[in-house]
């Protein structure tokens, strides 16, 4: 097991580095820092001392080494059009979209779960057909129009929720604002965890769905059957334990969507986190930001990658006798 | 000798292999799947006859009526029906700007997913066929990006776009930026399915016997490799077709997509978003429904073909 940590980890680091690579270089010859920092108007003296002290006359290897060197130590630069370390805005926006994130993955997976096994063992009722069209949907609209469509409905209708912003935000401890502990935060994550989590929830129903329908007909389900145990204990001990096990790990995997979502989602209801940092950066053409977007997403991904496959490593014996791994991973 | 002898039987053989298909029979098993065909066809009629058909051309000024602005749709108490689908803040007619985005978004979303194939269906043919050390690389580029979202990367090369092009260069070039962000984004998927299907290919007998016979090495992969692969490329180019849509919309929702002069559904949406909150939802929901069909409709054709044709996605 440790060793199998240790190869995947190993296996890591080049997509790490070559994705450092690519953003160090968006950081370092996409525009002209020099002129984006001192202006127009500015002589060849200060240039020279600045182009020194940014150390842009070193050759382009020790530039990348001293990036990376930089972005390990929490150093990502100034923002071009806040003007503020990039490292510092992120810290800030960074509370908002863990907490939608989360509010959404717990408005996905709950009903989830019990909706896409219910379609699964009534295929042919008609509430099961209802749940796999909205699943449907939920797969194939495109983010922006759920959170519109909802917006529509519940604030504009209805005006049960607001249809921007993060309500009243509470400060705990020296690095975290929530929204968590007042009445108009909590009213307002509703709506843009609903969006967020739509497209999660209705990924993990259909894949739940296929994945019970096929483990319904192993041989180890008609065993059972024959054995005569009650269809509760069948469906909830036997087929579920075996079913979860590749949706656990798409869900994990699916979370990278989640932060390219959490993009459109914070668009649409203004929501002060870092998809929407990440967006008014790619408006403004605000490199530093964009590039520590990149290379922290890269690091995310990279780490979520990881866990799922350590996970899983962890959940499923199989996987841990070479001969047998192998075939059952295909 | 007259063409059309040479062509009679021609086409009868054409004919029966459609009738053959696996794919056309396909339809007559679903409901769905027809409805989804017909949608389709629809949207792809319009795409051809829309200037022929709107009632406005919504790009020409001088048909808008600034007096008609903000009118609900027909059937609401202040519509009228020479404006069906209702107006924007500037009179224009929604329905014509409906039927021209739609055109824009089919478009656009072709022509990203054309340089995607463009990109992977090559890549993915060589580094399957050539294996080593090529293969090896090509197919590490393709797997740090697929670690990243292709949104995040159309993204990510729009904003990029920005910052090297010059503004005036830029306004210009961002309908072809657009395209190349999504094309882009999408060609690592391609290029792992076409390599994933060459490599069983590669070993198979006719490959061989084309070796032996001296078949040189691109006309192998073009002409013998390819056709075979082609089923499943077809039904995969079908799923990223309705993706390559979504994105377009969703980079001109968030702004940084196709601009105002040239409106697909997306610019549509997001102009319609501001007037949401004061309650013209007709200018956002129209444009949103027909994104939302031609996608769905896309994505159910796509899923009964797949089924027909046995293909686990990619």
């Amino acid at each position: 097991m440790l060793a199998f940590a240790f190869s995947r980890a190993l296996q890591a680091i080049p997509v790490v580095l070559v994705v450092g690579l690519i953003a160090f270089a968006l950081f370092a010859y996409v525009g002209d820092p020099v002129l984006i920092m001192l202006g127009q108007e500015h002589t060849e003296a200060q240039r020279k001392l600045l182009v020194e002290q940014l150390g842009l006359d070193q050759p382009f290897y020790v530039q990348y080494v001293r990036y990376i060197w930089a972005v390990l130590h929490g150093q990502l630069g100034i923002s071009y059009s806040f003007g503020r370390p990039v490292a510092q805005l992120i810290a800030g926006r960074l509370p908002a979209t863990l907490e939608l994130a989360s509010v959404a993955a717990v408005f996905a997976v709950i009903p989830a779960i019990p909706l896409g096994l219910f379609s699964a063992i009534r295929p042919r009722n008609l509430l099961s057909r209802g749940i796999l069209l909205v699943s449907l949907l939920g797969v194939s609209a495109p983010t922006f129009m759920i959170g519109l469509l909802l917006i529509l409905g519940f604030s504009v209708a209805l005006g049960w929720f607001p249809s921007f912003g993060r309500g009243q935000v509470v400060q705990v401890g020296r690095w975290w604002t929530t929204g968590l502990l007042t009445g108009s935060g909590l009213r307002a994550i509703v709506l843009p965890a609903l969006t967020l989590g739509s497209v999660q929830m209705s990924f993990i129903v259909r894949l739940m769905r296929a994945e019970i329908i096929r483990a319904l007909q192993a041989d180890y389900i008609r065993f059972a059957r024959a054995r005569g145990l009650p269809e509760r204990s069948l469906y909830c001990v036997h087929v579920c334990r075996n079913a979860l096990l590749p949706v656990v790990t798409a869900a994990g995997l699916q979370l990278g969507n989640v932060l390219a979502f959490s993009v459109v989602t914070e668009t649409v209801f203004q929501w002060p986190g870092l998809g929407l940092l990440f967006i008014s950066a790619v408006r403004g053409a605000d490199i530093p930001v964009m590039s520590a977007y990149l290379m922290l997403a890269g690091l995310g991904f990279v780490a979520i990658n990881l866990s799922v496959d350590l996970a899983y490593h962890a959940i499923d014996p199989r996987l841990r006798i070479p001969h047998l791994g192998a075939s059952s991973e295909s | 000798m007259t063409i059309s002898k040479t062509d009679g039987p021609r086409q009868l053989a054409w004919l029966t292999r459609l009738k053959r298909s696996v794919l056309l029979s396909s339809f007559g098993a679903s409901p769905a799947a027809m409805l989804s065909a017909a949608l389709i066809t629809l949207f792809l009629l319009n795409a051809i006859f829309a200037p022929f058909l709107v009632p406005q051309d919504p790009s020409d000024l001088r048909s808008l009526n600034l007096t008609d602005s903000l009118k609900p749709p027909a059937w609401m108490a202040d519509g009228v029906w020479g404006y069906p689908l209702g107006t924007d803040g500037q009179g224009r007619d929604i329905l014509s700007a409906v039927m021209y985005g739609a055109r824009t978004s089919l478009g656009f979303g072709l022509a990203a997913l054309a340089l995607a194939s463009l990109l992977g269906i090559p890549i993915g043919l060589i580094a399957g066929y050539t294996g080593g050390f090529l293969d090896s690389v090509l197919m590490r580029v393709a797997d740090t990006q697929l670690t990243f979202p292709p949104i995040l990367i159309a993204l990510l090369l729009d904003g990029i776009g920005r910052a090297v092009l010059s503004r005036s260069m830029q306004q210009s070039l961002q309908p072809l930026w657009v395209v190349l962000a999504i094309g882009v984004s999408l060609w690592p998927q391609f290029a792992r399915l076409v390599r994933a299907s060459t490599l069983v290919e590669r070993g198979k007998d006719y490959i061989l016997a084309a070796r032996l016979v001296g078949v040189s090495r691109s006309r192998i992969l073009a002409l013998h490799i390819l056709p075979n692969i082609g089923s499943p490329i077809l039904v995969f180019a079908a799923i990223n077709l309705s993706f390559a849509i979504v994105a377009e919309a969703t980079l001109s929702f968030l702004g940084v997509g196709l601009p105002p002069t040239e409106p697909s559904l997306g610019t549509l949406i997001m102009t319609g978003n501001d007037f949401l909150l004061s309650g013209e939802w007709w200018m956002s929901l129209f444009p949103g429904l027909a994104l939302m069909s031609l996608v769905m409709a896309i994505n159910c054709l796509a899923d009964s073909f797949q089924d027909r044709l046995h293909i686990s996605p990619g």
